[in-house]
This record gives C-alpha cells, sequence and structure tokens, in this order.
C-alpha cells in the first residue's frame, strides 16, 4: 500500500539486510533436527519462514497473520517459488517443503493438539493483547518435546542507555514536519491537519515487559528450558527511513493523523533526528527467547 | 535568579502548554490545569499529545533538545504518568543546567 509517496507497507523494512540480520540469529540457534511442522506466528511479509526453509527445506510451514495485506505478500513471494499450500488440507497431506498461509490470531490457530514441533514469532509477541492467551494457544499446538521461540525489539531494556534519545527527537522533528505542513496549510487558506482523537490507547502503556518477566510469563504458562539472550543490533538511519512511515507504526505513533500525513511527518523527521544527533545509527537490543513444551 | 525563584514562572508556562494542548479537547476539567495535574490520567494524553506538548515546551522556553527521555523513562520503561509539576521540576533542572 502507499500513502502519497511515502512506502506505507512494511515488506521494504523486512526485506532489508538489517532487519534480516536482526532475525538470523534466532533462526540459526533452533534444533531444527526433530522438528517438521513449523508454524509462523504472526508471519508478517514471510521472513522468518524464508529464514527457515533456507536451512532446512523440507520443512513443513504454516504461516499465520492477522494482516490480509501481509498473507498477501508472503503468498506472492512464496508462489513464485512454487512452494505455496493452497489449503489446510492439502498442506496436512503434502505439506513438506512448502507453506500454508492463512488469515488469522495467533491466539486462535487453526491446528490440533499438538500439531506442531516449532512455534516461532518474529517480532510480533508485544502487540499480542493476552500475552498469556498466546502462550497457552501455542502450547496447546506445540507437542511435548516441541519449542516455542520469539524475539522482539520492543520490551524494558530494548533501548541501549544513552539512545532514547534519538527516538525521541525523531518524534520531535516529525511533529515539527507536522506544524510546517499545518503553516503552509494556513498560508493557503486552509485548516489545519484533522485529528481524531481517542483512536489510540493512553501514552506509555505499552506493556513492554522485561527479560525477566518474559522468562516468568513463559515458564508460568506450563514452558520449561527457557532461555533468554539479548542481542545488539543496528538501527541506521537507512533502516528507520524504511519503518518510519509503515501504516501499523504511523497510525500508532501519530495517532489520529491522516496516514499520508502521519507517514510523511515520521518518514521526513528521520534524517532530522540523526542530522541533528551527529550520528548514523544506534545499537538498539532485541529480546529473543525460546522454550520447551513439557 | 535560583531555581526556586524560577519555579512559578515556569510552571505558570508549563501549565499554558498543557493548555494550548487541550484547546480543542472539550475535557471536563474542574478547577483546569494545576501542578498535580496528570498528563494521562486528567488530560488523557496519548503518544502523539507527549510528543506535541514536548515540543510545544521546547518553543515556550526557545530551547531545542531537552533530553525529554530522562522524563519519560526510568531504568529502560516508560513511566506510568507525568503530573505538571514533575515537568516543572525537570524544567527548573535542565533549564538552569550549562
Amino acid at each position: 500500500m502507499q500513502a502519497g509517496e511515502v512506502d506505507v507497507s512494511y515488506e521494504s523494512y523486512t526485506d532489508h539486510e538489517e532487519y534480516i540480520s536482526a532475525n538470523r540469529p534466532l533462526i540459526e540457534s533452533i534444533d531444527l533436527s526433530k522438528t517438521e511442522v513449523v508454524a509462523d506466528l504472526a508471519c508478517g511479509a514471510g521472513l522468518m519462514s524464508d529464514l527457515l526453509f533456507a536451512r532446512k527445506p523440507s520443512l513443513k510451514i504454516c504461516g499465520i497473520d492477522i494482516d490480509q495485506e501481509q498473507i498477501d505478500i508472503s503468498a506472492r513471494k512464496f508462489g513464485r517459488r512454487g512452494v505455496l499450500c493452497p489449503d489446510m488440507e492439502a498442506w496436512r497431506a503434502n505439506g513438506v517443503g512448502r507453506i500454508l498461509l492463512l488469515r488469522g490470531s495467533a491466539d486462535d490457530l487453526p491446528f490440533a493438539n499438538e500439531e506442531v514441533d516449532l512455534a516461532v514469532m518474529g517480532n510480533a509477541i508485544h502487540v499480542m493483547p493476552d500475552k498469556d492467551r498466546f502462550l497457552a494457544e501455542a502450547s496447546r499446538a506445540l507437542r511435548a518435546g516441541g519449542m516455542l521461540v520469539f524475539n522482539s525489539a520492543f520490551f524494558v531494556g530494548t533501548f541501549v542507555p544513552g539512545t532514547e534519545g534519538l527516538f525521541n527527537e525523531w518524534m520531535m522533528e516529525a511533529v515539527r514536519v507536522l506544524e510546517e505542513i499545518n503553516k503552509e496549510r494556513a498560508r493557503a487558506g486552509q485548516p489545519p491537519v484533522p485529528r481524531a482523537r481517542n483512536t489510540a490507547g493512553r501514552a506509555f502503556a505499552k506493556g513492554w515487559l522485561t527479560e525477566d518477566a518474559w522468562r516468568a510469563r513463559v515458564e508460568k504458562a506450563g514452558f520449561i528450558q527457557v532461555q533468554t539472550r539479548t542481542r545488539a543490533s543496528a538501527m541506521t538511519r537507512a533502516s528507520l527511513r524504511l519503518v518510519a512511515p509503515y501504516a501499523g507504526l504511523a497510525t500508532v505513533l501519530m495517532s489520529g493523523y491522516p496516514l499520508e500525513i502521519a507517514s510523511r511527518c515520521l518518514y521526513e523527521g528521520v534524517d532530522r533526528a540523526f542530522d541533528r544527533l551527529g550520528v548514523d545509527e544506534v545499537p538498539r537490543l532485541w529480546l529473543e527467547v525460546s522454550a520447551v513444551r513439557q | 535568579m535560583t531555581t526556586a525563584e524560577n519555579r512559578p514562572a515556569i510552571e505558570s508556562k508549563v501549565i499554558a502548554v498543557a493548555n494550548e494542548t487541550i484547546a480543542d479537547w472539550d475535557l471536563d476539567l474542574p478547577g483546569g490545569i494545576t501542578c498535580d495535574t496528570r498528563l494521562i490520567e486528567d488530560l488523557s494524553f496519548e503518544s502523539i499529545d507527549i510528543v506535541q506538548f514536548s515540543v510545544g515546551i521546547e518553543r515556550a522556553f526557545d530551547r531545542k533538545g531537552l533530553p525529554f527521555e530522562e522524563l519519560f523513562m526510568k531504568d529502560g520503561a516508560y513511566v506510568d504518568d507525568i503530573t505538571i509539576s514533575e515537568v516543572t521540576a525537570f524544567l527548573c533542572a535542565k533549564l538552569t543546567a550549562v
């Protein structure tokens, strides 16, 4: 989807080498020797499935995402490779080396009990509305000994101390861009950019957890051998430029403003923020969690 | 002037910026905005409101680059809420710092 001249999709960001590099180590850390059936939860544009197929082409993957646009992007990508399954029946019967893509919520999975060997979720668990429900559903779908693996760049501790200012400055520059747009509109005799209130939650209510809190949550859901770690990944000017106008981000960060305007402001704010701080990248920590289903 | 002497003037400006931010929101605020007013619980600020408020503060005090992240984050986590008084204290500390 495009809004004006700015790309508001997530695809360009997830195709970017930096984003791939941030996710690859997690996938490479998984023991796939006993893994055949994989659930790629909140699969987005299919990056985790891509990385998994690269390691083990015989996997039987089902990707699930709440967003039909993401499913369509993934379907085009895997369709071009001839590995797309048409439906669950075909996937169950003949899904080896293929992927089935379904629209749905990761906390209401289409799998039978203990049907899945590995459930992965790439950088999305922080947006699950009920994390306990999600963990319980993943546990139900996994076989005993199956693995749950996820990562997130949105947790308490994700900002390396001293780097928070960049993200704060980016948002403030985005607002300054908005103010400039409003000045242009005023000169043209137009009203300010309209804003609908109450389209997003209250400020700071992000529901982010600490690394320790995530470990406790996963253990509470009945998983064992829970391992957590953080890994630093660079957030560069180029990658923030790609993700800044993403519709899913713009509608939250600049809630209530028209998407086209919000995306433009966030996009144009990136260079201004990096320039102001005189840097081209900052490190950001990703949390990685793996656990075994009892 | 010392920070203590400046504080009433700073708080007055902070309240003015908050009033400007919520000007057309139709909020029910008996007694108006005071030093005890909470940005989120009382004024229903969303994330973008916090940012617009911060930009308004910088404009009101003719300063750029104030480290608002020190006000909004503690130990890597976002705070639950912020009062006008806390914003004022932050500004008293930062505006007088060389």
